[in-house]
């Protein structure tokens, strides 16, 4: 059995990611919502720190590397540049307000622990918890996604469910093979790249990154 | 030599791609037919090698190329072919035309040939995992090209492909961390947990619960990639806003190599969770995709709009036809596979051209097509019965056996549905075709086709539609049998 002190502490890390979401929530300027995501990252890279050390297994560092480098430095390099470069207002554009955005999502997050049962992943290796937050940052994300205005916070709400399944592979199977979490990172890096690229262009021609003017093809 | 085609087929396309970065605009066209053949010369005889030979593996099974990813080689090596060469005059003319810029042409063909990548990388691998990598790569690679145009309308298209495609992925992933549970709780940690193979030999021992949760999800995700109602609604977008070879090749190949990501994990879940589960989800997720297409498509008023929802309905056909499953079922669906990505891409193609020539794609603006262009209103007009099912072309031939198969296992009310919704969608699209194809074109239109080499591409497909409406050739009857015997193992 593993020590209930790294249980504990991957625990208290799941929960603190659950936490950065909250305050990416409650945020309203996206350059700080940029920067909350590297603290994300950060605080996923130790928890697959944390499971590395614990299973043994190498591989884990790496992904955990990984994380630090790709979603911890590179994402929001990118999407800092392309806010940069996009001369729009800087704060975050909803269609709910502040409170009712956190509200929602303590709704989702009671969701999802009552949908993470115990009854579903019965032999987690690590811990209890992993699942049901990682599920809550999936569906917050999804949320933040379908709430915001500006193309780029989509981006935002996209990479919070990316963390989300992250933390489900890392606390219910110490992670899936390299080759494929490789795939899946670069896939996201690049996913980004283009998407800034799009908000660029986007930004060009319509004067806005308001997705709300995204709206003429019809039928 | 036979263990490294696989490396071939998916190095060229990656060298092509990169040559366009160097090389001066007038050798594009050379540098497009020399790649293009070799990819699908290749391509295709790699695919003869394993209808002949059994699959082909390499790299301690990385690489898997059994029958049913040969056969969606197949479909992608023709109609890549057909999308590249007539992307070459196709360009030319948007480029006189002051559609696009002549600085973006190379990364026209940088992205064409990077796509064509992603799309053999999807059918060519073993590991569940790096086939979700490929084909987000798919909607990665495709985006730019959605958008090429720049205009509002294409940004708006290439948005909502890259978001909606991601996010549907995305539940697919979900999807496979929990199929990846399942099967590292019965093999252990080991390399081959996620490959096809492997989940199909194990199926009987894995989670039913966590299956059937994960093929929900997977169904969700590749479902949004294929065009599945209700994720479709990035489709009608991206498909009639991108360039039309980029069309062609979407319609006809992209759904495809998603809909083969459905088939390959529908086989695992029927073994693991046993019949009617997964099989009515894609019954029902079919004929919705086929339902929602009616009105959309009989209240068109922009050509290529009306192309899109088609493919929407087609994509329905082929679902709701693996649903069905059985002998009959499968191997009209795989049919259908093959006779949906010769007809549609025909579609675009002439749309293409027709697009060009009248400079709109309201198909209230476009008249007397028979008259202006002659060999493309011939082809509008065989293009247009042979995607509504009409004999004695290809998809009547599938989608009879599809019915056939949905009333011989007693499934009145389905296939009558069936046929209804098909019948109501026929009307649809003859009225509007139609009315662009007779009556007298627009006095101040040139007559004349606008490219010789598009014809010649385009008769590929025309003759295909043709032939294979007339009788199914017997090697590729053969082919479909074996790939039905395999899926149903």
């Amino acid at each position: 059995m593993i020590s209930s002190m790294y249980t504990q502490s991957i625990d208290a890390l799941s929960f603190a990611a659950l936490a950065v979401t909250f305050f990416i929530l409650s945020n309203s300027r996206l350059n700080d919502i940029v920067r909350l995501l590297t603290v994300q990252a950060v605080i996923l890279a130790g928890a697959s720190a944390v499971v590395a050390y614990v299973s043994g297994i190498t591989h884990v560092y790496f992904a955990a590397g990984i994380t630090l480098l790709v979603k911890g430095i590179l994402i929001p390099a990118v999407l800092l540049y392309i806010l940069k470069k996009i001369v729009v207002s800087p704060k975050v554009e909803s269609f709910f307000s502040m409170r009712t955005s956190i509200l929602i999502s303590l709704i989702l997050v009671i969701i999802a622990f009552y949908v993470a049962g115990p009854d579903l992943i019965t032999e987690s290796p690590l811990t209890k918890n992993g699942l049901p937050i990682s599920i809550s940052l999936v569906l917050i994300g999804l949320f933040i996604m379908v709430s915001r205005k500006k193309a780029l916070t989509q981006v935002v709400g996209l990479i919070t469910m990316e963390n989300g399944l992250y933390l489900m592979t890392i606390s219910t199977t110490y992670g899936m093979p390299l080759m494929v979490e490789i795939g899946i990172f670069f896939d996201l890096l690049v996913g980004v790249i283009i998407m800034g690229i799009l908000a660029y262009r986007i930004n060009r021609t319509f004067d806005t990154i308001n997705t709300e003017k995204l709206n003429n093809l019809k039928g | 030599m036979k263990t490294m085609l696989p490396v071939m087929l998916l190095i060229i396309p990656l060298i092509t791609a990169s040559m366009f970065l160097f090389i001066n605009n007038k050798l594009h066209s050379i540098t497009n037919l020399i790649g293009s053949f070799a990819v699908t010369a290749v391509g295709l005889y790699l695919s003869v090698t394993v209808f002949s030979g059994g699959p082909v593996s390499l790299w301690n099974d990385i690489f898997y190329i059994d029958i049913l990813s040969a056969f969606i080689i197949v479909i992608i090596s023709i109609i890549g072919f057909i999308a590249t060469m007539y992307s070459l005059s196709y360009m030319k003319t948007e480029v006189l035309h002051g559609a696009v810029e002549i600085e973006k042409i190379k990364w026209y063909y940088f992205l064409l040939h990077l796509f064509t990548f992603t799309m053999l990388l999807v059918t060519m691998v073993n590991n569940l995992g790096v086939m979700w990598v490929a084909i987000e790569g798919t909607t990665l690679a495709s985006a730019l090209l959605v958008g090429f145009y720049n205009k509002e309308a294409s940004l708006e298209a290439a948005w909502k492909y890259v978001i909606i495609c991601t996010v549907g992925i995305t539940f697919a992933l979900f999807g496979i961390i929990l199929a990846y549970y399942s099967s590292v709780n019965v093999l252990g940690e080991s390399s081959n947990t996620l490959n096809w193979v492997t989940l199909q030999a194990i199926a009987g021992k894995l989670n039913p619960k966590l299956i059937k949760l994960s093929f929900i999800f997977i169904l969700i995700g590749f479902g949004t990639k294929a065009g599945l109602a209700p994720m479709h609604t990035w489709l009608p977008d991206a498909h009639s806003q991108a360039p039309s070879p980029v069309s062609a090749l979407l319609s006809g190949v992209l759904l495809n190599t998603a809909l083969y990501g459905i088939l390959r994990f529908h086989i695992i879940t029927t073994n693991c969770v046993g019949q009617g589960f997964s099989s009515d989800l894609l019954m029902i997720f079919g004929l919705i995709s086929i339902a929602i297409a009616v009105p959309f498509i009989i209240l068109q008023n922009d050509f290529k709009r009306m192309l899109a929802y088609s493919s929407v309905e087609h994509v329905g056909i082929v679902t709701f036809a693996v649903g069905l499953g059985g002998e009959m079922g499968l191997f009209g669906a795989l049919l259908h596979m093959f006779n949906h990505a010769m007809a549609k891409s025909l579609m675009f193609l002439v749309a293409g051209n027709i697009t060009q020539k009248y400079k709109t794609k309201k198909m209230a603006r476009i008249k007397g097509v028979l008259e202006a262009m002659p060999y493309t209103g011939t082809m509008l007009m065989a293009g247009v019965l042979a995607i509504t099912g009409v004999p004695p072309f290809n998809i009547f031939t599938s989608e009879f056996i599809i019915a056939n198969a949905g009333f011989a296992q007693g499934r009145i009310i389905a296939g009558v549905l069936f046929l209804g919704l098909l019948a109501l969608i026929f009307s649809g699209m003859f009225y509007h075709v139609s009315k662009m194809a007779f009556g007298e074109k627009p006095f101040k239109l040139q007559a004349g086709e606008t490219s010789l080499t598009n014809l010649v591409a385009m008769t590929v497909p025309l003759v295909l539609i043709v032939v294979m409406g007339l009788y199914v050739p017997p090697f590729l009857r053969e082919v479909l049998i074996q790939i039905v015997s395999l899926l149903r193992g």
